[in-house]
């Protein structure tokens, strides 16, 4: 069984072969390899970004209002084994459920987004992460959901600076009265140690 | 983020780092920022304040040995420890210490089930062993017993337990500190100790009878800060054959008190479980003329609108476990007993269903009539859905709660002390100008624990104002808030450590013997004071100025 130590263990050799950051997104640089897409099916956003991510080759874990089968069946049987990477688009408390866990299992938050606020017509995303990846998004086009998706697949490995950024999108409305959703990457410390926090 | 336990130097913290070192493997001593994150409360109302309660480090020892010595290497140093189960104490301060600079003494690692026995119904667990943890470990073995689980249910057996945290199946294993069927503790000075039949060598009934012989210290670790817990008995529910619920409807306000004399004449009884009180009135705040009614408690008016409205004052929803015949009968027989009492009443047969329940009977949330019971904590399953209430609601518009504090206020357990709570609740929250639709005239309580209820401190206090001066105004707020229910008579039952000395305070019956009795206590058998200081407002010597310093 994979401790919280070996994974902080593992961590610091992998930090020592982290490709450099300058070329952390070039083609053919290894990005992180995702388990999971987690995502609220209640909501259209998240089932778009989950259409993409899936035609990227990442299986899907649908969720709504309670994760527990997600993780009885899934997340708490695959973690005691070993570290895993994954990523999703839920609402807050989800985020903050597997948060907590993915705390106690050697991994944590490295990439967080809010997709929210509608304000006349446009969607603000606040997003916070790996550099290369914020920089990524920005300019977000029209039909985010698909970019999005596709920066959340290739997030740098080792220990890239994080830079934060607040966006702007045209938009209707998101698809739940006006509730945010979260976009968020959980990875093993060992495969990317820069932590992002709230 | 580096900081050290109060009085403590650099140079003594360095070489009691390396005596946990030496004690639990230096893989499982924490110091980093980065380890150390996920010791803090997110949601404390003082986040990233200089005062924020976050530890200087942490240790995972692995065995009963191991917090042995990390007891005696922070008593050589005079070194605060926090212990924490799995730290999910959410709403209560999570893992977050009492003491700024403490040693959280993280038990997770310690999750070994030692004994499950389906037959003599109990288990004895090790503090890291979540609810979800011997969930598993039931169905995977097949037993026969449920477990009481909290909700959500990823924290830990013991953690709750001490912390008197409840559940929602049958009285008894409701409370679970009042289930629990003995302890290991290591004391402060590093001995360990058995209660009941524990510190019987040989015996044979540890987990059956917990009283021993003599007195029965158990209680002082509940909520306490004599020691540190590293081994517990609970008692399990039987699985049963067949669960039943039903619905009782009451036409008028008054008849909230015969209704709870009824139902808590079952309960007593053992006929039923957990009882879920509520109003379908709350459905018409939306209309002027109701609200005015139910705000001033015009209870005429209320009445009058209720039954113009074709709407019951109250409802109680009902649930049976036995066979299929006894929870039948029990349900008939309930009927019986409120029409007698209440001759208005009305009833509604819910769901019959062999159990274990599917998972899909589970998740259903349709029936003969709405109900807002979350089905699987009636039947032993864990789950993690409740945290949806610290989201967006209705309640709650402006967004994700940063902060999340659970108070709740004992009351006594009859239609007139409800009826008081709901005005007194009220006036307080006009007295101390916090206007809301809460506290309000169809507030119900809760019967987690059998034989009290507990009603929420449901006030406004201006959410989403997450600046770093509204959260301390809405703490302040909190503090008066406690010491009006005092003067009133109603104590909290549970607080996070930036409020345990405001709830401690409340406990002030002749000059505060209580805590004077049990600081005597702690100042005896924990002289360095190095348990969790201040924990339920109890502060050993060498801490005792920092009584109320959360309050500055």
């Amino acid at each position: 069984m994979a401790t919280r130590r070996d994974v902080l263990k593992t961590g610091a050799a992998l930090s020592l072969a982290a490709t450099p950051l300058a070329t952390a997104l070039a083609a053919g640089a290894p990005t992180l390899a995702l388990a999971r897409f987690v995502f609220d099916v209640r909501f259209a956003e998240s089932g778009a970004m989950a259409e993409q991510v899936k035609r990227l080759g990442v299986a899907l874990s649908p969720v709504a209002d309670d994760l527990m089968t997600l993780w009885y069946d899934e997340l708490d049987l695959a973690w005691r084994e070993k570290p895993m990477a994954l990523a999703g688009v839920t609402l807050e408390d989800a985020f903050f459920v597997l948060e907590t866990f993915a705390l106690d299992r050697g991994m944590h938050v490295v990439y967080r987004g809010e997709h929210g606020l509608v304000e006349n017509g446009r969607i603000k995303h606040r997003v916070a992460g790996p550099a290369p990846l914020v920089e990524r998004l920005s300019p977000l086009p029209a039909a985010w959901e698909g970019a999005l998706a596709n920066a959340l697949t290739e997030c740098p490995l080792g220990s890239p600076p994080t830079a934060r950024a607040e966006l702007e999108t045209d938009g209707a409305a998101l698809s739940l009265r006006d509730a945010p959703l979260y976009s968020w990457i959980i990875a093993p410390r060992a495969a990317v140690t820069s932590r992002v926090e709230a | 983020m580096a900081i050290l336990p109060p009085g403590v130097s650099a140079e003594s913290f360095a070489s009691a780092i390396r005596e946990f070192q030496d004690a639990v493997g230096r893989d499982w001593v924490f110091t980093s920022d980065d380890d150390l994150y996920s010791y803090r409360d997110h949601f404390s109302y003082i986040k990233d304040q200089p005062n924020e309660l976050i530890p200087s480090a942490a240790v995972g020892p692995d065995t009963t040995e191991q917090v042995q010595a990390v007891v005696r290497t922070a008593n050589k140093y005079k070194i605060p420890l926090y212990a924490i189960s799995t730290g999910k104490n959410f709403a209560y301060g999570g893992p977050s210490p009492n003491v700024r600079g403490s040693v959280t003494v993280d038990l997770k690692r310690m999750n070994r089930i030692l004994v499950c026995d389906d037959k003599r119904h109990f288990a004895l667990v090790e503090p890291g062993v979540s609810y979800i943890d011997l969930y598993r470990h039931i169905q995977q073995n097949k037993l026969n017993v449920w477990v009481d689980t909290p909700d959500p249910g990823w924290g830990s057996l013991i953690g709750n337990a001490m912390d008197h945290g409840i559940g929602y199946t049958m009285g008894f294993y409701r409370d679970h500190f009042g289930a629990h069927t003995g302890m290991e503790v290591v004391l402060p000075n590093g001995e360990v100790m058995r209660t009941g039949m524990g510190a019987m060598p040989a015996s044979q009934s540890w987990q059956e009878y917990r009283h021993g012989y003599g007195p029965d210290p158990c209680g002082l670790f509940g909520q306490g800060n004599f020691g540190i817990v590293t081994k517990m008995g609970f008692r399990l529910m039987p699985a049963p054959e067949h669960w039943r619920n039903g619905l009782v409807t009451v036409p008028k306000r008054e008849d909230l008190i015969p209704l709870i004399e009824a139902v808590n004449y079952l309960c007593d009884l053992s006929m039923c479980g957990e009882p879920w009180y509520g109003s379908p009135l709350m459905g018409l705040m939306g209309n002027t003329e109701f609200r005015d009614a139910a705000m001033s408690f015009n209870e005429s008016a209320m009445d009058r609108l209720a039954a113009s409205a074709k709407l019951h004052s109250w409802q109680v929803e009902l649930q049976f476990y036995g066979s299929e015949r006894t929870t039948l009968a029990n349900w008939e027989y309930a009927k019986e007993i409120v029409a007698r009492k209440v001759p208005g009443a009305r009833f509604t047969d819910g769901e019959s269903l062999k159990t274990p329940l599917t998972r899909e009977q589970i998740a259903s949330t349709t029936g003969p009539y709405p109900t807002n019971m979350r089905r699987n904590i009636t039947q032993g399953v864990p789950g993690l859905g409740i945290w949806y209430m610290t989201g967006r609601t209705e309640n709650n518009p402006n967004a994700w709660n940063e902060t999340h504090i659970g108070l709740f206020s004992l009351i006594g357990r009859s239609g007139e002390a409800v009826l008081k709570a709901q005005k007194d609740f009220a006036d307080v929250a006009r007295k101390l100008e916090m206007p809301s639709l809460f506290p309000n005239a169809l507030q119900t309580p809760v019967n987690w624990y059998q034989f009290a209820f507990l009603m929420g401190n449901g006030f406004g206090l201006g959410r989403g104002d997450n600046s770093p001066a509204g959260k301390l105004a809405a703490t302040a707020k909190l503090r008066e808030v406690l010491r009006e229910n005092a003067a009133l008579g109603y104590g909290d039952y549970r607080a996070p450590p930036i409020l345990q000395d405001d709830v401690a305070d409340q406990y002030s019956f002749n000059d505060f013997v209580l805590r004077r009795f049990t600081e005597q206590l702690k100042d005896a058998i924990d002289p360095n004071g190095i348990i969790s200081p201040g924990r339920a407002g109890i502060w050993p010597a060498p801490f005792r100025s920092m009584r109320g310093g959360m309050r500055s």
